[in-house]
Parts: C-alpha cells; sequence; structure tokens
C-alpha cells in the first residue's frame, strides 16, 4: 500500500507539471486546460503547471468577488471535499510528497505530543485570515503572497533563474518567502508533514469533509478494540482515525490486529 | 458506553447522509451555475498570467 | 470497498488526467493549445472559441514578448463611452498603454497614477487602460465603484493581448508619436512609485520635440 501511494504521489506531482518547455525557456503554460483545477496544491506559475491551484485560483476569485461571485471555484472546491476529502492530501498533493521525500532523510524525528496537536489548529488560523481574509479585505492573494512555500520553490525560483527582468524585480517579499521556504523544508526533514499538519490552509478545508466524504479510511466500530494501535503508530496528529487530521493514507490499516480498518465508501450516498 | 455507542451509530449516519446529500449537490448546482456564467474562463485567464504576488515580486 | 479498489480508481482518474495532460505537453506547449482547447470538456464553447481565436492570434504573432525599439502592433480597441479606439490615429501624440485586470492587485493599486497623468497632460498624451479578457459588466461595475476617467478598454476576446504578448500583469507600454515602443514596464510597485516611472518616460519623449 505504501508503495503504491507513493506511486500515485510521483505520477501527480509529474503530471501535474509536465509542461517542461516551460522550465527550459522561464515562461508559464498558457493553453486552456488551466480551466482546470487540480485537487492539490501546486501552483500554477510553475512553468510546468499545466492546471490550475485551487487555493490560488480560490484567492483569485474572492479579490474580483465584488464583481463576479465565485460560483466555479467554490464549486470545485466543495467537489474535491466531499468526494475525496484529505485523500487529496494524502495521495494528490505534490507538496506533501516532497515533505514526506524530506522526512526520509535519516535524523532525529520529532514525536507527535499534545503540543503539535495545538499547534495543528493553527492552518484554520491560515485560511480564515490569509486565503479568505485578505483576498476579500485587501485585495490580493494574502496566502499566495506571504506564506505559500509551494509558489515559491515550483514558480518564484525556477522563474527567477530563467528571466532576468523578474530578478531585478524581487525584494524584501522575496527574501521573506525564501526564508520561509528554507525553514519549512529544513523542518520537514525532522518534524513529519511540517507545513501539512501546521501551515496548510488547503488540508484545513479538506478536514473539514472528514465525517461526510465519499471515500475514506472508516473504523469499523464493532470490530474495534480501542486499543490505540493505529492512533500510535500514525504520524498525524489524529484523536481518531478518519478525523480532521488524517490525511486517509491508509498506513494506519495494516497496524489494526482487528481488521477494523478499510478504505469505505461512505454509506452516505 | 456500550449505549452510547449504538446512539452515537445511528444518530451520525442519518446527520452526515442529509449534510453529505446538501454539500454534493450545493457543489454540483454551484459547479453548473460557475460554468454557464464562464467561470472556469475567469480561472484560465488568472491561471495563465504570472502571478507576481504569488512567487513574491510586487 | 478493499484497498485495491480505491487505488484502482485513483489509477484510473489519473489515466484520464494523463490522457489530457499529454495532450498539452508537447515540444511547443502553446501550439498543442489549438488542438486542446477544442477537445477539452471542461471548456464551454464560449471559451473554446475564445481559445482557439488566440491559438490562431498568437500563431500570426510572434511569442516573444515586445522588446524596447519594437513597432507598436497596432489594434482598434471599443472604449467604455462607446467610441473606438485606434494605435495607428494617434500618429504624433505619446501614448501610455496599460493592460490590467479587476483581480490583479498591482493593476488596480496602480491606477490613482494612470488618473492623473490623464489629468495632467493635454491632447500630446493620451492613456489607454486596456482591461484583459473580463465581462464588460464586470469593467463596468469597477470604473463606477472607482470613478476613474482615463480611457478604458475592454479587450474581452484577447485579440488585442495577443498582440502584446506578456507573461504577467500589469503591462505597461509607452509608445512614442512614431509609433515606437520606448519603454515596457512589467508588474507595478505602487501607485507614487509608478507616477514617477510613467511621467519620467512621458517626459522624456515630449522632451525630444
Amino acid at each position: 500500500m505504501k508503495k503504491k501511494r507513493k506511486l500515485v504521489q510521483l505520477i501527480c506531482a509529474v503530471l501535474y507539471n509536465c509542461h517542461i518547455t516551460g522550465f527550459a525557456k522561464g515562461t508559464i503554460y498558457q493553453g486552456s486546460l488551466k480551466s482546470a483545477c487540480i485537487p492539490g496544491l501546486n501552483c500554477y506559475s510553475c512553468p510546468g503547471a499545466v492546471f490550475s491551484c485551487p487555493l490560488g485560483s480560490l484567492q483569485s476569485a474572492l479579490v474580483s468577488s465584488k464583481y463576479r461571485f465565485p460560483y466555479y471555484m467554490l464549486g470545485v472546491l466543495l467537489l474535491f471535499g466531499i468526494l475525496l476529502g484529505r485523500i487529496i492530501c494524502g495521495f494528490l498533493c505534490p507538496f506533501g510528497l516532497v515533505q514526506e521525500l524530506l522526512y526520509k532523510i535519516p535524523s532525529k524525528k520529532l514525536k507527535k505530543s499534545c503540543w503539535t496537536r495545538r499547534l495543528s489548529y493553527l492552518k484554520y488560523v491560515i485560511l480564515a485570515v490569509f486565503v479568505i481574509g485578505i483576498p476579500l479585505i485587501n485585495l490580493t492573494p494574502g496566502f499566495c503572497k506571504y506564506i505559500c512555500p509551494a509558489g515559491t520553490l515550483e514558480g518564484g525560483i525556477p522563474l527567477l533563474i530563467k528571466n532576468e527582468s523578474l530578478r531585478q524585480l524581487a525584494g524584501g517579499l522575496f527574501q521573506w518567502k525564501v526564508l520561509l521556504l528554507t525553514g519549512i523544508l529544513l523542518s520537514s526533514v525532522f518534524i513529519f508533514r511540517f507545513f501539512c499538519r501546521f501551515f496548510c490552509p488547503l488540508g484545513a478545508f479538506y478536514g473539514l469533509f472528514h465525517k461526510f466524504a465519499l471515500f475514506g479510511v472508516r473504523i469499523d466500530e464493532e470490530k474495534c478494540n480501542n486499543c490505540g494501535a493505529c492512533i500510535r503508530h500514525c504520524k498525524m496528529d489524529v484523536k481518531k482515525v478518519g478525523d480532521a487530521e488524517c490525511i486517509q493514507c491508509g498506513e494506519c490499516i495494516g497496524t489494526c490486529h482487528a481488521c477494523a480498518l478499510k478504505y469505505v465508501k461512505n454509506k452516505t450516498f | 458506553m456500550k449505549q452510547s455507542k449504538n446512539t452515537k451509530k445511528q444518530q451520525d449516519p442519518l446527520f452526515t447522509k442529509r449534510i453529505g446529500k446538501v454539500i454534493l449537490a450545493a457543489a454540483i448546482a454551484l459547479l453548473i451555475l460557475g460554468i454557464a456564467r464562464n467561470g472556469q474562463a475567469d480561472v484560465r485567464n488568472k491561471a495563465v498570467r504570472i502571478c507576481y504576488e504569488c512567487i513574491g515580486i510586487g | 470497498m478493499k484497498t485495491k479498489s480505491i487505488t484502482s480508481i485513483l489509477l484510473s482518474a489519473i489515466l484520464l488526467l494523463s490522457a489530457l495532460s499529454l495532450t498539452a505537453c508537447g515540444a511547443g506547449g502553446k501550439e498543442a493549445e489549438g488542438n486542446t482547447s477544442s477537445n477539452t470538456d471542461a471548456s464551454s464553447a464560449a471559451d473554446a472559441d475564445t481559445s482557439s481565436e488566440e491559438g490562431a492570434a498568437d500563431s500570426a504573432v510572434s511569442y516573444l514578448p515586445l522588446e524596447e525599439g519594437d513597432t507598436a502592433p497596432d489594434f482598434t480597441a471599443a472604449l467604455t463611452d462607446n467610441t473606438e479606439f485606434t494605435l495607428s490615429d494617434q500618429q504624433g501624440k505619446v501614448v501610455l498603454l496599460n493592460f490590467w485586470a479587476t483581480w490583479c492587485g498591482p493593476c488596480v493599486r496602480e491606477m490613482p497614477a494612470l488618473e492623473k497623468l490623464h489629468g495632467e497632460y493635454g491632447e500630446d498624451v493620451v492613456i489607454l487602460a486596456v482591461n484583459c479578457m473580463e465581462s464588460e459588466d464586470t469593467v463596468n461595475a469597477f470604473l463606477e465603484e472607482t470613478g476613474y476617467t482615463f480611457p478604458v478598454a475592454c479587450d474581452m476576446e484577447g485579440t488585442i493581448l495577443a498582440k502584446y504578448p506578456s507573461q504577467g500583469i500589469p503591462y505597461t507600454l509607452v509608445i512614442d508619436g512614431e509609433g515606437i515602443i520606448r519603454n515596457i514596464y512589467v508588474g507595478a510597485l505602487d501607485a507614487e512609485t509608478q507616477y514617477l516611472e510613467y511621467k519620467g518616460a512621458i517626459d522624456a519623449i515630449l522632451d525630444e520635440a
């Protein structure tokens, strides 16, 4: 299962960014495939990006929401949430893959605790303030501008490497973003999915659907004996398998001696 | 403890059933409305220009 | 439902995604777009027309951005006050051509500079702000709220934009009386800075006369 999941993540990362000529020329793809959003975090200013980023598109849509209500973006996000929820985090997000690969680097690892659990609520604040608040009030894509490490890694750095005119425009803000990116990438070596757990507003949003999503890992309450092996094994800050912190990776399934865990299609539908 | 487990099982599915269906219906309705108003063209138009703010420049 | 089924569903979705992506990824992403736009299901008919028109326009025009010293491509634009603007008719005047959109923060932030410049010069200098592919309603609502008076044109099909390819907006060009592009600005810091920049460029051309 682990290997299959890694494969899916890898295929997604390559697929979302297959516009290779963009990297060579320092330009971005301008075709109509960008009408569609991929479910995970992948900057649409990445030279290789062939689809749009849901967070970037949402913030842009909110900036001009005064003149055009963003029906399409809301529909897209709700659909992703209700069908897949945080399966997207576990399987379909390139930045999640980056963090998991960094974590594989041997080092001392930070164990999860009540503090990491508390810190995991920070991403909801980021969602409210930077993804929703700032675009509506300051007319600027707050999360993209001040925080998003995927934007810096996939968009900023490749574009600046290839475009001298852009390098001249880069100032203090770019320095901040590079600093932030470096901090996040370094921390990901010691702390599992550092960005996902504490900062990612997209994960926060998808987590809201954990009870309703069509697919997901579910506990068979009749088989479960509350031994807690799944929670101990899990590297995310879950209180229960399938809650808002669960990225639906399915690695707990093998730990359950009572065979109470499996991917299900929600009987809601 | 067992009793609360059983009532929990009975309550949750009904609750999640309704909300889940409502959300899915809303998502599809919003999507259709959005596409009818050419919302996907807006998404494309923004995505094909370099978002200078997104990459950390001005 | 077993773990295997979930993976197979995901893999089939990815195969579908691959099929779509691979139509876009080619030696020249831009050239492939002409075909892609007519194939994509997600686009509405209107969008497909826009894209294929853009594709056609782009094949006629170089994909490379314009440079200072180039001749500014001629175009005709429909202004929001229902008059027409043709670039070649502006012979002898300095034209400040700006490309913007309501969703673009820096574009909106630098507009007070455009308004100030519009009021400062007389007949010799023309400011034109071309909106990038937004609906007339959006543009009119924006102008009503902000009250700007400088000439604004709508480029809903992107035909003007296609002649002035730019990877980003705001995209501003200062064109002299002979139709030569003298200065190109990409991005904007704030209204004050942009005002000084544009004024400097315009004055430099006027002083030559």
